[in-house]
Order: structure tokens, then C-alpha cells, then sequence
């Protein structure tokens, strides 16, 4: 048993996808939170496997974790007071820039001129842009979790091609415990407020830093985000017709997203040189 | 009486230090390499080609000290994809710690020579204590370029995981040897 749970797959997939659909079906059984409160909970388990509890030293990776759980837990009161403000969006793609800023602050300071400015103006759109339109895409369930299904998975795989399997065990786990959320929003009775903002916030702020320390720490171009950048988009604007069952609904959302996914991992596995290592 | 003191420890200030040389490492001929077990399979070498440091020695009073400085993203293995990955938050992130450090912190003689060397090795902000016995050591004028030069090697043992590079384990090995090639020139 504990070897199994060594293994990447199940560490990075099979966990967080169990507890996702844990977590998420009490949740919406006592009604304390959003279900999408699954993916952050699918997250922390596979953090606590790969990295285990320690904080010291405090490393861009371990900052992200802590971001992802605050911005759950933000995203959670946000649901409870039902609060939809204009700017909504907006406002947290601000607190987004701010999250990369300490994430990233002490490596950007050591470049200098114009490399400082071009990288740290890049990770702050790029996290902003991914918060900005998965909160969009809050008050639609299979949207959302369609995204951040296809962003993860996307986000995930491309940071390993970019050399880096502990981002993309981060990335595969919030696909994989998001994809636990789409299921129960399919088994269980629809929700009329959406995935939340406890789905959404987390998923936004955890996989736009993702993307970025991907590209800033290890080998991955940054013109693989820009592709990537495009599935919140496609989530939101993707005719799906309405007298369609949701079930066929999810999977068209879902299929069409992977696709944008999967063309960014051939771009990326195309710049990469199109070979592995092990 | 205040004055006499500290006249006097000005004037013993360059006594000392002028008994201790000092050196600086050359970067030419300085490489850390390292060999790790790959799945029990083969022993993998690498090095890092990148490194800086200071070198002082007092062979009247048997004392010295060394400090090095690594650049983590000049680190070879030969093989670029693995060397992009060794400088990745997986093994050494080298993108949020550039630096390893070793600083001693007893040089041990045994007669005239230099046999081990304490000291602090910190990579990733975590530092651990590391002996390194010195197989070898000189000090001499080098024929080729006429400076006064001290060199030596060295080597020791670490694991990884206590600097928290877990990645790979326990297929990729969790021991570390440490090869040291160390050349200075005087100052």
C-alpha cells in the first residue's frame, strides 16, 4: 500500500480525484461550502505527498501552496455572503499580481533592466489574465470546471516537458481533483451558484503561478502560456447547445478545452526537442 | 592607557594576518563534481563550472580556512535535458538559490599536511556540517605562469535529503559523493 502511494500517478491523480469527490459530496450534503471547495482539498493531499508539511526554506513553491489555500479560503467567504460586487474579477486579478509579486519578488530582483521588466510585467499578466477569467467563469459549473480540468492538466504536463515534475504534479492534481467536482456536479443536483469562487480563486491564482515558476525556474517557454491562456476563453465562449444534457454538455466543454491543451503540449514538446529523458 | 592599546593592537593586526596567506580560488582549474547512484544501475558524475571563493592558510601555525562559492546553474552532466532538470525546484532549483556554499570551520593538519576539512555546506538555505579528507595538496610556484599556488583534492560523502532534494528517491541515489578539485593562487 505504501508503495502505491509513491507513485506519481496516484499522488498526483488518483488521490486528489478521491478526495475531491469526498470532500466536495459532504460539502454540498451540508451545504457548509461550494463543492468546489473538492479541488483545493484534492490539492493539499497531493501537496502533503510530494512536498509534506515543512514551509522552511519557504520556496516559490511552497508560497504557492499557501496562496492556493488562502485563496480558498477567500473564495469560500466570498460564496457564504453571496457577494457578486461589479469588478469582482477585476479586484482579484489585482490581488493575483500581488500574490506573484511575493512569489516571484526576490528571483526578479536579480535580473536587471529590461529582462526585470519584461519577466515581471509577463507573470503578472499571465496570473492575472488565468484569475480574471476563471472568476468569470464562477457562476457556470461545468464551464469552470471544464477550465480548470484542461488548464491543470495542460499546465501540468507542459511544466514537466519544462523540466519540472513537482509543478507538474501541482498542475495534474488541481486537473485531476477539479475533474472530481465536474463528476459531482454531474451525479449530484445542479447547482444554481455555480462552481464559486472557492473553486475558481484557488484554481486561478494556484495555476497562473504555476505556469509562471514553470517558466521562470525551470525550462518552460513562455510562448506555451500564451496557448494555454486561451482555455478560460474558449470555456466561456464555446457555443454548447441548451437542450443538451449535461453530461454531453461537460464532455463537449471538456473535449474542446483538452484540445487547446494538447496543442500546447505539442508546441511544447515540439520546442523542447520532442525527446524525454529518465 | 586607552591609546596604548589600541597602538598596540594596531601594530599586531598585520603581524597576523600577514602570517596567514591568502589566496584565491582559480576558477579554471576549481571544479566541485559529484557521483550519485542512477536506479543502482551505473554511478552518475557531474560537476559545476561555475566557482568563486577565498583560501587562507598559516602553515607556522597550522591553521586555515576555505570558502567557496558554487554557481548551481553552471552544473554538467553532459546531457543538457538532465541538466535543465537538475536546476530545476526538483533538484537544486537553482532559479531561487543560484548559490551553494562551503565554509570551514576546522582545517586539520598532520604534519605539514592538510588531511580534512570541517565546514558548513548550504545549498537551498539549509546548511549541514561536512568533512572533507584532503588526498592531496600543494603549494609551489606554477611553471607555467610564474604565481605562487596552492592546490588540493578532496573528497567527501552528503545526502541529498538532508538538504531536501527528495526528488527521484530512492531509485535515484539518496548518497553523494563529493570530488573536489581545488586550485588558488596567492594573493
Amino acid at each position: 500500500m505504501t508503495d502505491l502511494l509513491n507513485f506519481p500517478e496516484v499522488q498526483s491523480f488518483v488521490l486528489p480525484l478521491l478526495a475531491a469527490l469526498l470532500v466536495g459530496a459532504i460539502a454540498h450534503r451540508f451545504s457548509f461550502a461550494q463543492r468546489g471547495i473538492g479541488m483545493i482539498a484534492g490539492f493539499i493531499v497531493t501537496v502533503l505527498f510530494v512536498n509534506g508539511v515543512e514551509l522552511q526554506p519557504l520556496t516559490a513553491a511552497r508560497k504557492i501552496v499557501i496562496l492556493g489555500i488562502a485563496a480558498a479560503i477567500v473564495g469560500a467567504v466570498v460564496d457564504q455572503r453571496g457577494a457578486r460586487w461589479h469588478g469582482r474579477p477585476l479586484y482579484f486579478a489585482v490581488l493575483s499580481i500581488l500574490a506573484s509579486a511575493w512569489v516571484m519578488g526576490v528571483a526578479l530582483l536579480r535580473k536587471n533592466g529590461l529582462e526585470l521588466l519584461t519577466a515581471g510585467a509577463g507573470i503578472a499578466f499571465y496570473t492575472a489574465w488565468v484569475t480574471y477569467w476563471l472568476d468569470r467563469l464562477s457562476d457556470q459549473e461545468l464551464r469552470a470546471t471544464s477550465a480548470t480540468v484542461s488548464l491543470g492538466l495542460g499546465t501540468g504536463l507542459a511544466a514537466i516537458i519544462g523540466s519540472s515534475a513537482l509543478f507538474g504534479q501541482m498542475g495534474i492534481a488541481i486537473s485531476a481533483a477539479s475533474g472530481g467536482v465536474l463528476l459531482l456536479a454531474l451525479l449530484q443536483m445542479q447547482n444554481k451558484d455555480g462552481a464559486g469562487c472557492v473553486l475558481t480563486l484557488p484554481a486561478g491564482i494556484l495555476l497562473g503561478l504555476i505556469g509562471c515558476t514553470a517558466v521562470a525556474f525551470a525550462n518552460l517557454p513562455w510562448t506555451v502560456l500564451a496557448i494555454l491562456s486561451l482555455i478560460p476563453l474558449v470555456a466561456r465562449w464555446l457555443p454548447v447547445p441548451t437542450h443538451w444534457q449535461r453530461w454531453p454538455q461537460a464532455a463537449f466543454l471538456t473535449v474542446s478545452t483538452l484540445v487547446v491543451a494538447g496543442l500546447a503540449l505539442a508546441y511544447a514538446w515540439y520546442l523542447a526537442g520532442g525527446s524525454s529523458y529518465s | 592607557m586607552r591609546k596604548l592599546i589600541l597602538a598596540a593592537a594596531v601594530i599586531a593586526l598585520p603581524t597576523n594576518v600577514a602570517l596567514a596567506e591568502s589566496y584565491t580560488i582559480d576558477p579554471e582549474h576549481t571544479f566541485p563534481n559529484f557521483t550519485v547512484s542512477h536506479v543502482g544501475f551505473s554511478t552518475m558524475h557531474g560537476r559545476f563550472n561555475k566557482s568563486s571563493g577565498k583560501l587562507a592558510l598559516d602553515a607556522a601555525k597550522k591553521t586555515g580556512s576555505v570558502e567557496i562559492t558554487i554557481d548551481a546553474a553552471s552544473i554538467d552532466t553532459a546531457f543538457a535535458k538532465r541538466d535543465q532538470h537538475l536546476k530545476s525546484p526538483d533538484f537544486f532549483n537553482a532559479g531561487e538559490f543560484p548559490n551553494i556554499t562551503f565554509k570551514s570551520t576546522k582545517v586539520t593538519f598532520t604534519g605539514d599536511k592538510v588531511t580534512s576539512v570541517d565546514g558548513d555546506l548550504t545549498i537551498m538555505k539549509t546548511t549541514k556540517p561536512v568533512t572533507l579528507t584532503v588526498t592531496s595538496m600543494k603549494c609551489d610556484v606554477n611553471p607555467f605562469n610564474k604565481k605562487f599556488a596552492c592546490g588540493f583534492d578532496a573528497n567527501g560523502k552528503i545526502k541529498r535529503s538532508d538538504f531536501g532534494i527528495n526528488y527521484g528517491l530512492p531509485a535515484v541515489g539518496d548518497d553523494v559523493g563529493l570530488m573536489l578539485e581545488v586550485e588558488a593562487i596567492k594573493d
